[in-house]
Formats: structure tokens, sequence, C-alpha cells
């Protein structure tokens, strides 16, 4: 009995800090607990959110990118400066450019062999450096006011950006469970060598995964860009670590092989309400930013131990 | 042919130089070699410190954010005496450097992701303690000669830099740590199985990086007039560029502070090369992007070389 209750309360230890966080929020300013409050909540998330699930299918895989902030920073740049072709030409060419460099990364690491830490950090860097480029640093400003709708847009009272998110989540989540595609993530991430021996194309799989993140990054993108109408080669320079984060704490495990959608939504929720209740409480930006990092150490320290102590288990009774 | 593989980034270097010499008259004037020298002397010192831990297999992305936080130390200290201020720097980078070494060496939690977080922490730190604004830098006097004066007519930052890198290239090559640490970068189980401590090594790597970003820090204050958190941040993919540009392998186990002498001197020449040449700030930027992809792909390709 005790066990089942010690069980029932790890499998559900998301929920219980969500929970948790939503009562603290709910005490703390009488206005939070409302419909209101959570399609804003959810429409705030929208981004790290999409990105999010990218990011989880890449981890599932044993990879990862560093290089999203600054996919999402160059693809509303080019969206930006390609609106004189028109409203979809440029949001086509923004989602193309990001994708692009998915690929670009996907194809290093694939046929280059290089480690997809360094191939993702140089593109993080050159990237963002081509984005100062081109705006000269300076942030450049849409002219099709219209472009907004994409983000502003409320039917039925909630904003477009969370249909996108559950449609992501949707199709991620099917993908992932009932797909040849989903099922060779979780095979690659938990061992490449029997996968490739099983008959597996770890490459060409591997290389999809790496486009998925970045079509996912570039989507945010988009979102982000109607959102301010604004291109800044600067947006998105923190954002990696900050859903890294969100899909481990969600359950995905940084060695691969391992890791739900349902969890990484959240992971992303949670990390989410932090951020309303440091706003709520008004902590310093300053203060955030260390609450933040120490977030994250925290997640991959509890991420590592977990893992080792599963590692003991299987060790002690194989 | 192997001296040829071997030296390759020697030889690219002095293609370089002489390049340079013929494109700016001013590029081998000694006026603008002490100035590369007070410029770089902080990248050199922050990349003797990555060379180890590079060595050990690892990377501190948090390097430069601990370069921050010792500055802001040194700086709030100087009121107390340069004697004081100095140590402050010193110790926090330690102690920044001993907490990067635990996670990482004894609770084994992956390293990049590790230095992320960490980086994340100290910038957080220095910014409240700034309040995110700019500080002057060297209200203490003795800093100004550290930045200023010459030495036999170099200056004092470039004696500096050339001690870390003599002190830290005999800690590699010659002390039996060094040679241990070579051992856990390229293959830790056989290291450990041949009775070498390697979660201490690396715990080791991590706090002598910590150390030397302290050092750094004093450097730093001691050459700007003025400084900001912001400042510091640049440095890390200056430094990564070096480091790798030099030949030390990114799989661990391979390079030294010679190799990274010489990714300083091409980094060094290609900076002040561009400016020299007036080109703009943002295609620099650029351009320092694809001299790290470059330096990746020669390190992988060395790796390759080295395979057979």
């Amino acid at each position: 009995m005790k066990r089942n209750v010690a069980r029932l309360i790890a499998d559900r230890k998301l929920l219980i800090i969500i929970v948790v966080l939503l009562v603290i929020l709910s005490v703390a300013d009488r206005n939070f607990f409302t419909p209101r409050t959570f399609v804003r909540l959810l429409d705030h998330i929208s981004i790290n959110g999409v990105m999010a699930a990218g990011m989880t299918i890449l981890l599932i895989s044993g990879s990862f990118d560093l290089s999203i902030g600054s996919v999402m920073a160059v693809t509303g740049i080019i969206i930006v400066l390609t609106q004189q072709f028109g409203m979809l030409a440029s949001v086509l060419l923004g989602l193309a450019a990001g994708t692009a460099v998915g690929a670009l990364n996907g194809v290093l690491v694939v046929k280059g062999k290089i480690n997809a830490f360094i191939v993702t950090l140089g593109s993080m860097i050159i990237f963002r450096g081509l984005g100062l480029a081109i705006t000269n640093s300076h942030p450049v400003k849409g002219r099709i006011a219209a472009f907004q709708v994409f983000s502003q847009a409320s039917p039925l009272g909630i904003p477009l950006p969370v249909f996108y998110l559950v449609a992501v989540y949707a199709v991620v989540w099917y993908v992932l469970r009932y797909t040849k595609l989903g099922r060779n993530d979780f095979a690659i991430g938990g061992n490449t060598v029997s996968s490739r021996l099983a008959g597996i194309r770890v490459d060409l799989y591997t290389f999809l995964y790496f486009v998925a993140c970045s079509f996912m990054a570039a989507l945010a993108g988009v979102i982000l860009t109607s959102r301010v109408n604004t291109g800044s080669a600067v947006f998105g320079d923190q954002t990696p670590m900050l859903v890294i984060a969100a899909a481990v704490l969600g359950g995905t495990s940084l060695f691969g092989g391992k890791g739900t959608i349902i969890g990484t939504i959240q992971g992303v929720l949670i990390l989410g309400l932090i951020e309303k209740a440091m706003v709520i409480f008004n902590v310093d930006t300053n203060y955030q930013i260390l609450l933040r990092g120490m977030i994250i150490i925290a997640v991959i320290v509890t991420d590592t131990l977990t893992a080792r102590r599963r590692e003991g288990a299987v060790a002690a009774t194989g | 042919m192997n001296i040829f593989y071997e030296q390759t980034m020697l030889i690219i270097l002095i293609l370089l130089i002489i390049v340079m010499s013929i494109a700016s008259r001013d590029f081998l004037s000694f006026g603008n070699l002490f100035n590369v020298m007070r410029q770089f002397s902080v990248h050199g010192i922050l990349a003797c410190g990555m060379t180890i831990v590079v060595i050990g297999k690892g990377m501190d992305l948090s390097a430069a954010s601990i370069l921050a936080l010792c500055a802001v130390a040194n700086v709030l200290l100087q009121p107390y005496g340069y004697a004081v201020s100095i140590a402050a720097s010193l110790a926090v980078g330690a102690a920044c450097g001993l907490l990067n070494g635990y996670l990482i060496a004894r609770v084994k939690a992956n390293f990049i992701i590790v230095t992320l977080g960490t980086q994340i922490v100290f910038t957080g730190i220095a910014l409240i303690i700034t309040r995110g604004l700019n500080m002057r830098s060297r209200p203490e006097p003795a800093f100004h000669w550290l930045g200023e004066a010459n030495i036999l007519g170099i200056p004092v930052l470039g004696w500096f830099l050339v001690l870390i890198m003599v002190v830290s290239g005999i800690l590699l090559a010659r002390s039996i740590a060094g040679r241990r640490l070579y051992a856990v970068g390229l293959n830790d189980r056989a290291a450990r199985a041949s009775g070498i401590n390697d979660a201490r090594i690396v715990l080791m790597c991590y706090v002598i990086n910590g150390l030397i970003c302290g050092i750094a820090s004093v450097l730093l204050t001691s050459r700007l007039p003025r400084i900001r958190v912001g400042t510091a941040s640049d440095y890390l993919f200056d430094v990564i560029t070096i480091v790798v540009l030099g030949g030390t392998a990114l799989s661990g186990g391979v390079g030294g502070i010679y190799r990274t002498a010489i990714g300083l001197l091409i980094f060094a020449s290609i900076n002040n090369g561009m400016a020299l040449l007036h080109i703009p700030f943002e295609y620099q930027q650029l351009v320092k992007g694809i001299i790290l992809i470059l330096a990746v792909l020669y390190d992988e390709f060395n790796r390759r070389r080295r395979l057979g």
C-alpha cells in the first residue's frame, strides 16, 4: 500500500508540481484563477512549447540542438525582409530558411560524423552572426500589419498560437506513438548500434529528427515574429537551454531512448508557471536569470542521478 | 609529408602574417604588435585553462561568466587594497570551478548542460551585484600599472600571458598530473583501470580553469577603464575557437599549450587584420563563426587521420 502511494506520487510528480504552483499563484493573486489567465498562459508558453516538442523528438534519438534560438531569430528576420513578395511567400521562405539550418546540422552530424554539440554550437554562432550582418545589428520592422493575425487573432476567444500548440503536440504525440518514424526514434536513442544492425537507416532518421527540430523552431519563429512584427538577431539567446530543461524536466533523458511528449508539455507548463510566479512576486529580472540557471542545474542533476540509479538497479537484477 | 600535417597551423600562421603585412603597412609595426598583445592577453590566458579542460574531454561554457563574476568581485574589493581584491578574484574563480568540477566529475552530469546552467547562474549573480550597470573597473592605482606599464619595453599583460602559458605548458607536459590528464582524456576507463583517480583529475581541471579565469579577470579589469557583465561574455566563443584552431582535440587527450599559442596568434592576426582593413563589426562576427566551423572541421580531419 505504502509502495503504491509512493509510486503514484512518483508517476504524477509533474502534475503535483503544477497543482502546487497553481495553488501558490491563486493564493498570491486573487485574479489568477480564471479561464482567461489559463488561455493567456498557454498563449505565452506556445513559443517555447512548440520548440520543446521538436527538441523532444531529437533528444529521444540521443542528439540535441543548441541552434534553435538562432533558427528562430533568422526565420523572423527572413520573414520581415521578404514581406515585399507577399505575406504567404515570406512565411514560407522563413520556414524554409529555418528548416534548412536543421538540414545542414543533420548532414554535418550524420555525414561529417561531427559531435552534435559542436555542430549546433557552430551553427548557433554562424546564423546569429548572419542575422546581425544582414540587419546591421538593428531590429527590422515588418511592413504588413495583417501578418500579426497569425498570432493575435483569437477565434472562440482562444488565441491562434494555442491552436498551433495543441496541433503540434497532437501530431508529435501521434508520430511518436504510432509511426515508424517515432518507433525508430526510441530505437536509435536506446541503442544506435543494435538499431543499425536491425536494419534501421540510422543516418537518414537522425537527419530527419534534426530537420523536424529546426522546423519546429522556425514555426516558433513565425509565432514570435508575428506577435511583435519585428525581426531581430538577438531574439532567443537563452531559449535552447530553457527548452532542453523543459523536455528533461518532463522526463526525456539527455542520454536518449526515453521521453514523452505529454511529459514535455508538463515541463513547459511548469517553467511557464514559474516565470509567471516570478512576475507576480515581482522578482527582479537579474534574480529571474539566476533562478532559471539554478532550475536548469537542478533538473540535469536529478536526471543524472535517476539515470544512475536505474543503471544500478539493472546491474543488481541482471 | 608528416611534418606538413603536424605543422599545418604554423604554416597557415606564417602565410597569414605575410599576407597581412602586405595588405596593411601597420600590421608588423611595434605599436600594433603591443596593442595586439594587450588586446588578446586575456583571450590567451583563458585559452590555457580551456585547453586543460578540453584535453580532459570536457569543455567549460561558463568560463566567460566566471570571468565576469571574478571581475565584479575584484572591482568591488579594490577599496580594501589590491592584495585583497586579487585574492578575492582567484578565490571566486576557484570556487566556481569547484562547483562545475563537482557536478561533472562527482555527480557525473553532462558537462555541456552543467556549464551552460552554471553560465546562467554566474551571470545572474554578477548582474544582481552590479544591477546590470557599468562599473569603473580600477579605482586602485596598482591596476593602472598592470594594464598600461611596460617591462623591458614589453607590456606587463604580455609578460603575464607568457608566464601563464609557460606554467600551464609545463604542468601539462612535464608533471605527473598532466600525463594522467592525457590518459583520462584519451580513455577514461583504461585510465581508471590502471589506477588513476579520473574523477579527481577532471575535478582539478575545472578548478584550475576557474583559477585561470580569476587571473584573467584581474588583467581584464586592469586593461579597461569600465566593464560591464556583458563585456566578459563575448570571450567564450573566441576562446573555444582559439583552442580548437590550435589543434587541441575536442574528443580529448590530444593537444597542448604550444598548439593553443599558435591558435591564439592566428586568431589575433585575423582579428587585428580585419580591424586594420576596416571591415564592419557584423562581418567580423560572421568571419569568427566561419573560422570556428573551419577549425572544427580541421579537428575532425585530424581525428580521422589519427585513427588511420
